[in-house]
């Protein structure tokens, strides 16, 4: 477990400056340094009055188990989203009205928020986790146009290894 | 699990889109901007349908509430997966929403939201009509600084 900072919670009092034993809540981008953070230390978290600092695990559990009936339902609702986001944003794209864009544009920002959750709830939810990884495998193999970003691909292999 | 050579691009990008986002909240910064690369590649690369009217939404909105999400809470109620069943149900509020923006927008047209602003919660997709989000979001109770006013096209 190491410690993150929430800036837009952080005051500035500075307590976790004083109180940290290897000076990694002083930093210049305002984050802790995970490097220096000793694991589970949780000084600064306690000491910090405006609750801006909490720990969080360097390694997450796997996510719950889901079963092929769970994984199937959720993909079918994502999907179908998804297709309801694509109709929108052609609305909002082609809309006669600046209200009738700004409607669709609502629609489908709603359509891929819930496409993300029913993702995220039939196996996607750690970036870490073997469908995330299959997932990037996968990304390297198609046949996909010369401007696909391969090199992010590339980094999240390597970097969620 | 579909595999992912059988998805359609804008559901790569959803995937991707979210795990940008799950990975945000491990702080796992550079992850995170990496994964919203790829969601912006397919999603810049999804061709427009051809034929898309209001009408055709609202049947596809409608069409979700029934078949599609009871079979998808049964699966999860059995086991139960809590998870899932999180999702299923604000969800299945959210498409709720989205249906009765719709109906009212069909009646009172650009009227509906000529003279105020709209929203839309970045946690479960829940749409507001007015000038003020009210404190924390009706569906997913999350504070308001998560509900995000819409301003250009999509």
């Amino acid at each position: 477990m190491h410690a993150v900072r929430n800036i837009s919670l952080c005051t500035k009092d500075c307590l976790c400056l004083y109180i940290c034993p290897t000076g990694a809540t002083n930093t210049e981008n305002g984050q802790i340094d995970f490097a220096k953070c000793l694991d589970g230390c949780r000084l600064c978290v306690d000491a910090c009055p405006s609750h801006a600092i909490s720990l969080i695990p360097r390694n997450f559990a796997p996510q719950q188990p889901k079963t092929a009936a769970v994984v199937d339902t959720l993909q079918t609702l994502a999907a179908s989203k998804v297709r309801q986001e694509t109709i929108a944003r052609t609305i909002s794209r082609n809309a006669e009205s600046a209200q009738q864009r700004r409607l669709a544009a609502a629609l489908a920002r709603s359509c891929r928020i819930l496409a993300e959750d029913c993702y995220r709830e039939s196996g996607y939810m750690l970036p870490q986790g073997a469908p995330t990884r299959q997932l990037l495998e996968s990304l390297l193999k198609m046949e996909l146009p010369d401007d696909f970003p391969r090199d992010a691909v590339q980094v999240l292999l390597d970097r969620l290894a | 699990m579909r595999q992912p050579d059988t998805m359609s691009w804008p559901e790569l990008s959803a995937i991707c889109s979210n795990l940008a986002r799950t990975s945000e909240k491990q702080w796992l910064t550079e992850e995170s901007r990496q994964f919203r690369r790829l969601a912006d590649w397919f999603s810049g690369h999804t061709e427009p349908v051809q034929e898309a009217s209001l009408a055709d939404l609202a049947s596809a909105i409608q069409a979700d509430l029934a078949d599609p999400s009871a079979q998808a809470k049964a699966a999860a109620a059995k086991e139960p997966d809590r998870g899932a069943l999180r999702a299923l149900t604000w969800g299945g509020k959210t498409t709720s929403i989205q249906k009765s923006v719709l109906a009212r927008y069909e009646k009172q047209q650009d009227g509906l939201i000529e003279q105020t602003q709209l929203w839309v919660c970045d946690i479960c997709g829940f749409i507001f009509i007015g000038d003020t989000p009210p404190d924390i979001c009706p569906i997913c109770k999350v504070p308001n600084s998560k509900l995000l006013k819409i301003t250009g096209e999509a």
